[in-house]
């Protein structure tokens, strides 16, 4: 994953901060700061360990650092020794010893992901201990309280103990899903799929350690998800995939046959290939769709879907950047081969069970979804791969999509680690399955819309009947959402399956335009086990919060009076660029009634830097945020003295 | 981690076990490792870690986190729980006890800190230099720590400002000021030259 670089201090530097110290209100007078420690005279300072005290006194009591890096000549010395530094890093860390000894006992984690995933599954406080409750994380406890603390949690944590190693062989095994496994490269789910290594060949099962070198086959019905690093390659049935190269920071495929998603998250400079033929497909941070087939004239055809950010692709003719959004074609290895055919994504691609299955185990694990946001979603729990059409009908056995790791997939015979092109015919856009609308439920389910400037927030009364799957709560622009899932003509909003989850915002509205929405709860196969009536809402447009000032050294502004059910937290954000085209810092304040907040310190800045500030508000949903409202006019400014 | 995704995930995991599962498998092998950096006792690696984990959840559901970048509390909370552990007898405290449980309200804290020491025992151990080797003993202890942070725990700067409770322009003069009295005793000129 991208790792923020230090700023230089010559720079503004943006940073998400929490307004520790707001200036006082009519209503509640600040509290008296703490006494600045006297600046250091000599050039010899003895500073005390300072483990765990508040940062300030310390960074301000030394001498000013000469912040002007580009002008100092010091700065490329400086500059060599960081690198030298993070060199000798990255060795201490790789010694063998080190490697073995920082790195998690596989029971251990599973143990412990074990332990953690009822409490995590619990709802807000209700799980914790009243213990924990009564005393946050970060106060200390009165002594007496902490010592009965010990005694009652010391048996249970004590049995826990004892359970490890039953536990965590049965939790490996049945990777019950509640949480993820441990980033790593090795087999995800997997279904009729088989691993080609070192000439042989063998079932690929769920946690097989995967390496430069590996093959996967996946059968027709199958599926196979290879999480590399943090990304991860999803083959449909039929695709023939070769790991190429595998380390921390670069992957490249080879994608023989068949269909891929690759869903890739990066380290810094890090890079991500799927090679088909002579075309090299690059990404460093995204989302792509590849299908490499037989091409019926001869030769063979790669279709990339690119679904989110750019992907580059390089082969005969030069190399281009794909935009989001985009669909490739291109047909090699034979006389009637050209060149890239680029075009938007086809309308019929959206209902690609298969991208539609993609997209919804990215938004489960918190990426987003480019192209196909605001794509109504079918009803496909888990990415369950539609296997890629063929002309006979498969003998193979088809796997549950979600097999647990005991399942054994049947690998298909092969005797050799070239494959031989399938007749595979040119894949037509598939319908989407249309399961049966079920029977016509009752309301069981309250359904209430709020209307918050920028969004409309959603809230419904809980499922308590048996064969509970999911929440999906469903928006249109008719009122007539039928009791269906999936339900024609409608956009789904949010879907959650756990069953207190009970709310969720819709972030896509547009001033002005009467919303529909309806919650239904859904069973195993997505039968409807309940609806709520159809609610409205109206659209309306982000909050106008007039203008802001600076009296120094402070950021005022107006205070949020509409709905505080809408409101999350004030952004007060700061830019060198009057437009916050740049770099933008954040100072994150939470309370409604505070409406005014300090400059940030001027220890990140130089005498005369100029920075401009807006204050937003906004409401934090389980998918980000949205915002809520927003100051106007021209930006006011603060220059540092 | 991306900050705001991180952000988010953290607000989900409130009421969502997935989002913790992933925020739990994307720091699970760094906080172990920035243990057991500092413990040589596997046991105590992981019943430090697993307190992390655990009062990280309980911070969570009950919103007492302070910034929603869980990242830079664990870490901090890995630190106080290594330097406790050596001032108590084995087995004195059970896993689910916060570090600062033990002590005092207020007290000053009478050592400096034992995992840090180790740390930079290592990272020191890997300098090819000598006059490299002897400048960051002779740092402060403040600057020492941001530099063991930084290059040896391969922290982000989102985790360092957590971890050591500083805005990301305190964090820049800390370590410009670390560097720059490196620098100096590598040009002989002092170590505080700042």
């Amino acid at each position: 994953m991208p790792r923020n670089e230090t700023p230089k201090p010559a720079m503004v530097k943006p940073a998400t901060l929490k307004a520790a110290d707001p200036a006082p209100t009519a209503s509640k007078p600040a509290a008296p700061r703490r006494p600045a420690a006297p600046r250091a005279a000599a050039a010899v300072v003895v500073v005390p360990a300072e483990a765990f005290a508040p940062p300030e006194a310390s960074d301000r009591a030394e001498a000013p650092v000469p912040f002007d890096r580009a002008a100092d000549p010091a700065g490329p010395a400086l500059d060599a020794l960081a690198s030298e530094l993070a060199a000798t890093g990255r060795r201490a860390r790789n010694r063998k010893a080190q490697v073995t000894a920082a790195r998690p006992d596989l029971a251990f984690a599973a143990a412990l992901r074990t332990r953690l995933a009822p409490l995590a599954m619990a709802p807000a406080l209700a799980g914790l201990p009243s213990d924990a409750m009564a005393h946050p994380v970060h106060g200390p406890r009165p002594a007496s309280q902490a010592a009965r603390g010990r005694t009652a949690s010391r048996r249970p944590w004590a049995i826990a103990g004892l359970a490890v190693v039953v536990v965590a062989a049965a939790a490996l095994a049945l990777s019950s899903g509640v949480l993820r496994a441990t980033d790593a490269n090795r087999a995800g789910d997997t279904s009729g799929a088989t691993l080609i290594r070192g000439g042989g060949s063998q079932a690929l099962v769920a946690g097989t350690s995967l390496s430069a070198g590996d093959e996967v086959r996946v059968a027709t019905s199958g599926n196979a998800t290879l999480l590399l690093g943090s990304s991860q390659a999803r083959l449909a049935g039929g695709a023939d995939l070769r790991i190429d190269t595998l380390d921390s920071s670069t992957v490249r495929l080879a994608l023989l046959a068949g269909r891929a998603y690759d869903r890739v998250v990066l380290p810094a400079g890090g890079s991500y290939a799927v090679v088909t033929g002579p075309y090299t497909w690059t990404a460093t941070g995204t989302a792509f769709d590849l299908n490499r087939v037989p091409d019926p004239a001869g030769g063979e055809q790669v279709t990339l879907l690119d679904l989110e950010h750019t992907v580059a692709v390089a082969g005969p003719g030069g190399s281009r950047q794909i935009a989001e959004g985009s669909s490739v074609s291109v047909i090699f290895g034979s006389p009637g081969s050209d060149g890239l055919t680029v075009g938007p994504i086809p309308a019929t691609d959206f209902t690609d069970p298969w991208l539609i299955a993609n997209a919804k185990a990215d938004e489960a694990l918190g990426y987003p979804i480019g192209a196909l946001a605001g794509v109504a979603l079918a009803p496909n729990d888990t990415p369950s791969p539609t296997p890629s059409p063929t002309n006979a009908p498969t003998t193979s056995p088809s796997g549950s999509p979600d097999a647990s790791a005991t399942t054994s997939p049947t690998p298909e015979p092969t005797g050799t680690l070239n494959p031989t092109p399938r007749p595979t015919p040119t894949p037509t856009a598939s319908p989407s399955p249309s399961p049966s609308p079920t029977g016509t439920p009752q309301p069981t389910l309250s359904l209430s819309p709020n209307s918050c400037y920028g969004g409309v927030l959603l809230s419904w009364s809980k499922y308590t009947g048996t064969g509970f799957s999911k929440y999906v709560l469903l928006r249109s622009l008719s009122p007539n959402i039928p009791r269906a899932y999936p339900a024609a003509g409608t956009t789904l909003i949010a879907s959650s399956s756990v069953r207190t989850t009970t709310s969720a915002a819709d972030a896509t509205v547009v001033k002005g335009f009467t919303y529909f929405y309806r919650t239904l709860v859904l069973g195993p196969g997505s039968t409807v086990l309940a609806a709520s009536d159809v609610e409205s809402a109206l659209g309306l447009g982000v909050l106008d919060m007039g203008p802001a000032s600076v009296g120094a050294p402070y950021v005022v502004w107006s205070i949020y009076n509409q709905s505080a059910a809408c409101f999350s937290e004030y952004r007060v954000q700061y830019s060198s660029d009057s437009g916050f085209g740049g770099q933008v810092g954040t100072i994150i304040v939470p309370s409604l009634k505070t409406t005014n907040v300090k400059v940030p310190a001027a220890s990140g800045f130089s005498s005369g830097d100029t920075i401009y500030f807006r204050v937003q508000v906004v409401y934090l949903t389980s998918a980000g945020f949205f915002l809520v409202g927003q100051t106007s006019g021209n930006p006011p400014s603060y220059t540092y003295p | 981690m991306d900050p705001e995704r991180e952000r988010g995930l953290v607000v989900r995991a409130r009421v969502d076990a997935e989002a913790y599962g992933v925020l739990y498998d994307h720091y699970l092998p760094r906080v172990y490792g920035f243990v057991a950096r500092r413990t040589s006792d596997r046991a105590a690696a992981e019943e430090i870690t697993a307190t992390c984990f655990q009062r990280g959840l309980e911070a969570i559901q009950a919103g007492t986190l302070p910034t929603e970048a869980l990242g830079g509390w664990l870490f901090r909370v890995a630190a106080q729980a290594v330097v406790d552990r050596p001032r108590r007898p084995e087995g004195a405290d059970p896993a689910g006890v916060r570090a600062g449980d033990m002590a005092e309200p207020g007290a000053e804290r009478p050592e400096g800190l034992v995992g840090d020491t180790v740390a930079t025992a290592l990272f020191a151990a890997a300098l090819d230099r000598d006059e490299l080797r002897a400048g960051l003993r002779r740092l402060t202890e403040p600057q020492r720590r941001v530099v063991i942070l930084k290059y040896f725990d391969d922290l982000s700067d989102p985790e360092l400002c957590g971890a050591l409770g500083v805005s990301a322009a305190q964090l820049g003069v800390r370590l410009e000021r670390a560097l720059r009295a490196l620098n100096a005793v590598l040009a002989g000129t002092g170590v505080h030259a700042a």
